[in-house]
């Protein structure tokens, strides 16, 4: 008991200490001149910030905020959660776009519409890169060749189907 | 006839030196400033930060234990508080709303701070040495007597920042500023009891983070 009191003397005597504790020189000399100059400056006295100009406090958005900086774990779930659904839409999607029927979809209109137009305007030399090896060739109704169709499969062996025509003009008379 | 009005204008000026109208207490002189301060008198307002600027100071500081936090929370302070004149009813001392502004602020502040605990002490003003109870602590009775004053100021103040943000707040009113229970609970909006357990159990804590210096 005595040994309390005495421990509890001591602390007072100690914190005494913080009385002494004093700020530079000069500071408060200066202080009351800042705060009014902050005032007549317009000053808030908050520190400033994009949330603050938008009113953000009386907004269901400010409140949900002001909640969740109070829980701080409650914030960082919520995180987790945001995340973790960003995670699994990017993953759905990278997988839907992978799907050979996807690219196929995706991809013939565009490739059948250019190749068509190409052939239509000038003819164009087979490219060998373009059909699979030993691939089968054709006849086509206009006297060129056209690989078979490939069977819906993987990337790299799918081939579109090319109407491949070998490169020939008419030369008119005279020349 | 000159004889009559000097010694009436003596007698006047006796009624004042001796049984004249009272001067004006403190709270009515603050609240004078306070009405010349809504008219838009910065002068007024300046004077009402000079007459609380070094206890509202103090206790943000003895709060936070960083000046540079303190500055910035009493400034913004004192421009909410000239922000708020026209709800002050007067209804308390401009001294205790003003108070409560600061407390307020700080207790924020220190939320958002959190574990994120900074000292940045100001330094000790030469009377510390001179003092007769830091000369009693440190004396050679003490086990750790060649602990000089700094480290006591460091060990002090980080078990000040161990403790929980409203016992802080009551050793510091109490304990540092010499605040009366009531004083408190009026700052503080709550019952004298409340004030009294919070510094019984705050002092407890103290005591048990600085046992070596208070031997």
């Amino acid at each position: 008991m005595e040994r309390d009191e005495q421990n509890f003397g001591n602390l007072q005597r100690l914190l005494v200490l913080k009385r002494h504790e004093t700020p530079p020189p000069g500071y408060f000399d200066n202080l009351s001149r800042e705060v009014i100059v902050r005032i007549k400056a317009g000053d808030r006295g908050e520190s400033p910030g994009l949330v603050e100009t938008l009113s953000w406090e009386a907004t269901w958005f400010g409140r949900l905020w002001t909640a969740l900086e109070a829980r701080p774990a409650l914030a960082a779930l919520c995180g987790v959660a945001v995340c973790g659904l960003l995670v699994s839409g990017l993953v759905y999607s990278e997988s839907a776009g992978d799907s050979p029927a996807g690219i196929a979809v995706f991809m013939a209109p565009e490739v059948g519409t250019g190749l068509k137009v190409a052939s239509e305007s000038a003819p164009l030399p087979t490219n060998p890169l373009l059909t699979p090896v030993g691939a089968q060739m054709a006849p086509s109704s206009t006297g060129g060749l056209m690989p078979a169709s490939t069977q819906a499969g993987s990337l790299f062996n799918y081939r579109p189907a090319l109407n491949v025509q070998p490169a020939s003009h008419s030369t008119g008379p005279g020349q | 006839m000159i004889m009559s009005e000097a010694r009436s204008s003596r007698e006047a000026e006796g009624s004042d030196e001796e049984g004249g109208e009272p001067a004006p207490s403190p709270a009515a002189e603050d609240m004078e400033l306070v009405r010349r301060a809504r008219q838009g008198e910065f002068g007024a307002y300046d004077d009402l930060v000079r007459r609380y600027q070094e206890r509202i100071y103090a206790t943000i500081y003895h709060m936070t234990s960083n000046h540079e936090d303190a500055n910035d929370l009493v400034q913004e302070t004192f421009i909410k508080a000239f922000q708020a004149l026209n709800s002050f009813k007067g209804g308390s001392s401009f001294y205790t709303w003003v108070y409560r502004i600061a407390v307020n602020k700080t207790i924020n502040f220190l939320k958002q701070r959190k574990n994120k605990a900074h000292l940045s002490l100001n330094d000790l003003d030469l009377n510390a040495e001179h003092d007769p109870d830091l000369v009693a602590l440190v004396s050679e009775k003490t086990p750790r007597r060649e602990a000089g004053l700094a480290e006591l100021q460091e060990k002090l103040n980080e078990a000040m920042q161990r403790l929980s943000d409203s016992h802080r707040l009551v050793v510091t009113l109490h304990d540092i500023q010499g605040m009366s229970h009531e004083e408190i609970a009026k700052i503080m909006d709550c019952n004298i009891g409340t004030v009294r357990s919070r510094l019984f159990y705050a002092r407890q804590q103290l005591q048990g983070y600085l046992s070596d210096y208070l031997k």
